[in-house]
């Protein structure tokens, strides 16, 4: 039995695992430290012989962390010797548990934090969580992780591009790495909010391919300037975050609370995509003293909000839970919640006011 | 952006006017990689090897030792470089420097007073760029490969990273071996060995790093010199010996509010000071409450050293030290004992340290 807290024991569970094996779907979180990790992956797996055919890649559910449905049932009909879920953040154990029932072979690397149990799943389950060695895990991205397991020096700039994606270091606006970082996570995570999944999935899936072409940074970040499509979508919503920062930042009239602040914004997209979380995630770094901001966004009576906060007697994530939402406790949201007949201003007042709730508890 | 190309003109112009230049390292993995960023940067731009003077500095003050200064002094070059250096301790040090050369320039990402930055012809600091939310984290590595970027330097960018602890290495991966050699053996000095000889080991290391093309590449040329190897093999024997021990130890004194206080002296079979790598590099775990006093005695030098590490919020390790004119942060602090009986002092600190408990409760 091989002991997957250390390094030594994960990287032969992960090779052992490999060996033999000639069809692949491999999950993987679409953002930068997950196509750069499946990128790693992919290029080992080519070393040692795979064709390229023989790897089929399915971006995981941003919001769920799992298969998609259709996805899913392609995986089922589809011949494959092994599965692979790269940065995933597994939230539900209960696909994973029927994958592995159902195909046996399951592998995850990863290393976001994990419930319990899911570590008895899949037959190799890799995360630097369970690194004795490591302080901080959770900033031992999984590119990293990849990287360490099947070392190679041509790969560093790829972990540095999953460092650079999950901001554990923050570059210099416009240095290469930091470009392609941004690329990946914005091509990658946001979409429109009515796109259809394949659509989606070939943008994502093409990013992993050019990565695998790519033998640097640069080179994969003129690969994608160079798709005309992903170029203009890239710019488009970068000029939608543009937009929806400037209104931030006008620092419009907060509702006082208390000692509070808080500012509720709806997001402005006129092209529909889904930029919320990626605001407040990659964008809103600095909180003043007590400041709480809701941003949101309404397509087609669906509500997608996001909630952060610097008040740290204020659960982000237990305000939102109720709605089927989650997070963390300075940082959650809510995805695509049916409003039905509520209108969404009462929705978002019914929030604010749970906030305050939360607020008046400390000062009681 | 905009901001590293003022910057890069300015310190290009300054090389440039520049034969001879002198360069003041921090001696660890961060300020060895940026090191040989630069240095690969200079050889690439037609500068010649023998003009590149290389000064490790102390790991205590971070600044150059009179010896080193002297040398200086007297080979007159035409700009002193300090890399990673963390302090602006040494004003008349940096005043004495510019009245024999041409520049003096610092290249750092350590939090720094910025009026201090005027002391300098050219101060480039992380902290500099609006942009980052945490300039201490852009180390001194990846800032030098933003000035003068090359992909193949990424390597030395990551073991900035990970020698710096913004991102832990992994024990067994080729990293964690790299800024092993690089951070024990650099930030290890030897009491009965003259600062200069101790500089030259250094820079022997330095040049192997500048000579590597990767990561393995650099470990594989340090493991074919020998004399280095030796050297770093009995470090790391001595500091493995010491881990050991505290892993094991029982706390020297237990208190009532369920702290414990360790106390241990350093056992340094091979003479080298290596009490703040146990510390920093080797003690990541501390248990709730705990608090660890490690010291070290020279008994060539005439001084000691003690070091501090606390798990406990309300022990402030940095007020501590600051009493003995040493430094650091709360969790982590060091200072030397002068002239006194360490005894004595180390009494002081666990009664300061018992206050600091009792204050809380």
């Amino acid at each position: 039995m091989l002991d997957l807290s250390t390094f030594d024991g994960a990287r032969k569970a992960v090779t052992g695992f490999i060996k033999g094996k000639s069809n692949f779907v491999i999950g993987y979180h679409p953002d930068a430290d997950g196509i750069a990790a499946t990128t790693i992956l992919a290029k080992h797996l080519k070393s040692l012989g795979v064709r390229e055919e023989s790897l089929k890649f399915y971006p995981i559910n941003n919001l769920y962390r799992s298969f998609d449905d259709e996805h899913l049932k392609e995986i089922e009909t589809s011949e494959h010797d092994a599965i692979i879920q790269i940065d995933s953040a597994i939230s539900d154990n209960k696909q994973i548990e029927h994958l592995s029932r159902k195909y046996g072979p399951v592998m995850c690397i990863d290393h976001h934090h994990y419930k319990e149990g899911l570590e008895k799943i899949p037959q190799v389950y890799i995360n630097s969580v369970r690194f004795k060695g490591v302080t901080r895990p959770d900033l031992f991205t999984t590119s990293k992780l990849m990287n360490s397991i099947f070392y190679d020096p041509a790969n560093d700039w790829l972990e540095l591009v999953g460092l650079e994606g999950d901001v554990v270091v923050q570059s210099v606006n416009g240095m290469p790495i930091q470009e392609v970082a941004s690329r990946l996570n914005t091509l990658g995570l946001i979409g429109r909010a009515m796109e259809p999944l394949d659509e989606k999935t070939l943008r994502r899936n093409k990013l992993v391919k050019l990565a695998i072409l790519s033998n640097g940074a640069e080179e994969l970040l003129s690969h994608v300037e160079a798709n005309s499509h992903m170029e203009t979508l890239f710019q488009d919503i970068i000029s939608d975050i543009n937009l929806n920062l400037d209104v931030l930042k006008e620092k419009r009239t907060p509702i006082s609370f208390s000692d509070n602040k808080i500012y509720v914004n709806k997001i402005i997209s006129e092209k529909g995509f889904e930029i919320a979380e990626h605001i407040l995630k990659a964008h809103i770094k600095h909180l003043g003293y007590n400041e709480t901001f809701i941003i949101y966004s309404e397509v087609n009576n669906d509500i997608t909000l996001r909630a952060y906060t610097s008040n740290t007697t204020i659960d982000c994530e237990k305000v939102v839970r109720k709605f089927g939402g989650g997070g963390h406790q300075r940082r959650a949201g809510i995805t695509n919640y049916r409003l039905d007949s509520t209108p969404v201003d009462s929705f978002v007042g019914h929030l604010v006011d749970s906030l305050k709730g939360e607020i008046a508890k400390r000062d009681e | 952006m905009n901001k590293v190309k003022e910057y890069k003109e300015k310190l290009i112009g300054m090389l440039q006017q520049s034969k001879l230049l002198a360069l003041v390292y921090h001696p660890d993995a961060d300020g060895m990689g940026a090191s040989s960023i630069l240095i690969k940067y200079l050889l690439g731009s037609g500068f010649k090897k023998d003009n590149i003077l290389l000064y490790p500095t102390n790991t205590n003050e971070r600044m150059l030792e009179p010896e080193q200064e002297t040398d200086i002094l007297n080979k007159t070059p035409d700009t002193v470089i300090y890399l990673d250096l963390s302090t602006y301790k040494p004003k008349e040090q940096i005043e004495r420097l510019k009245k024999k050369v041409k520049y003096v320039i610092t290249i750092d990402h350590h939090y720094f007073k910025k009026e201090l930055a005027d002391i300098f012809d050219l101060c480039i600091n992380s902290s500099f760029f609006d942009e980052l939310t945490r300039p201490e984290a852009y180390t001194a590595s990846k800032l030098l490969n933003t000035l003068f970027y090359d992909p193949s330097n990424y390597w030395l960018e990551i073991l900035g990273l990970e020698g710096d602890n913004i991102v832990p290495s992994l024990p067994g991966t080729v990293f964690n071996d790299a800024i092993k050699i690089l951070n024990d053996f650099g930030l290890s000095d030897r009491e009965d060995e003259p600062v200069m000889i101790q500089g030259q080991r250094r820079n022997e290391l330095l040049d192997c790093l500048v000579a590597s093309n990767n990561v393995g590449d650099f470990i594989a040329k340090f493991r074919n010199n020998k004399n280095l190897s030796q050297h770093y093999d009995s470090i790391i024997g001595d500091v493995e010996e010491n881990v050991e021990i505290l892993k094991k130890l029982n706390p020297t004194l237990k208190l009532e509010t369920n702290n414990s206080i360790y106390v241990h002296k350093i056992i340094a079979r091979h003479g080298y000071a290596i009490v703040g790598q146990v510390l920093k590099g080797h003690l990541p775990y501390i248990g709730y409450n705990s608090t660890y006093v490690l010291y070290q005695q020279f008994k060539q030098k005439g001084e000691d050293q003690i070091y501090l590490y606390t798990s406990n919020p309300f022990v402030v390790c940095n007020k501590i030290a600051s009493k003995y004119i040493g430094g650091g942060h709360p969790s982590r602090a060091g200072f030397k004992v002068e002239k006194k009986d360490i005894n004595i002092v180390l009494d002081e600190v666990i009664s300061d340290i018992k206050e600091m408990i009792t204050l809380r409760s």
